[in-house]
């Protein structure tokens, strides 16, 4: 598997400029929040994460690519799983490394969340 | 609130653009969901830096949407992975920040380089940042 940056980019770019076409057609009252996230790198409690992924049971073999994912997620890709499933096999979550893959792996589970929360009508 | 698949949420590493209906209400909650998010992983959204971008509402609307949410008011185009994003054809205007940054690097580097380095350089890097806009 390979990362094509292209690939990545039409993907990113399609959804916001389709939705942005068929609201202007439709006459829709919209709003785009740009959320930007204090450090994101490097705010993270590591052991916060591992305890918490342990107790919504994210760490068991096989629970990764399951049903909690929605397929609607844009960062839920065979190549995520597969990344997340070699960072853990490797131990280094056991390691205290904070990497990029937990802070994007910390957003999926936030944007599950999220769409649970929605679906269900939680206010 | 009301999620559907017209709605979503655009992640890609920090930059998160979520697209929702000009709803105070979902706004609100929207704003409680982040903050518990917030107590949750220790990352917090910077609403300072945040912004709200409107599509098809009101400016009075929008002023009364933006103190909601505590972020200031955007407009089209924006700035998202480094490229404007905007739903109509980009004028003039919105391509200057590109040639700014093509003369930046023209005069920062040229004169430290041979013909043959010149031409590289062109041919490597500077068509490439057209391209990359546009694309």
């Amino acid at each position: 598997m390979s990362f094509s940056k292209a690939e990545a980019f039409k993907i990113v770019w399609h959804g916001p400029l389709s939705i942005f076409t068929s609201a202007t057609v439709q006459k829709k009252e919209l709003v785009i929040l740009k959320l930007d996230f204090e450090k994101a790198f490097d705010k993270i409690e590591h052991e916060v994460i591992i305890k918490e992924w342990s107790t919504k049971g994210f760490l068991k073999n096989g629970f990764l690519g399951s049903g909690l994912f929605s397929p609607q997620g844009l960062l839920l890709s065979p190549l995520m799983v597969y990344q997340v499933r070699s960072f853990i096999a490797k131990g280094e979550l056991d390691k205290g490394i904070l990497c990029p893959l937990s802070y994007l792996f910390c957003l999926q589970i936030y944007y599950n969340q999220l769409l649970i929360r929605l679906r269900i009508g939680v206010s | 609130v009301g999620y559907t698949s017209d709605f979503p949420i655009i992640q890609d590493a920090d930059d998160t653009l979520m697209i929702m209906e000009a709803s105070s209400q979902q706004l609100f909650a929207l704003k409680a969901l982040l903050n518990t998010f917030a107590d949750f992983t220790g990352l917090k959204v910077n609403y300072a830096k945040s912004s709200i971008i409107p599509i098809n509402v009101p400016p009075k609307k929008m002023q009364h949407l933006a103190a909601t949410f505590h972020c200031k008011d955007g407009e089209l185009p924006f700035t998202y992975l480094g490229l404007p994003l905007s739903h109509k054809k980009p004028s003039a205007q919105d391509c200057l920040p590109l040639v700014t940054r093509v003369e930046r690097r023209l005069i920062s580097t040229l004169i430290f380089l041979s013909q043959g380095g010149k031409l590289q350089m062109v041919n490597s890097v500077i068509s490439s940042l057209p391209t990359f806009y546009m694309c």
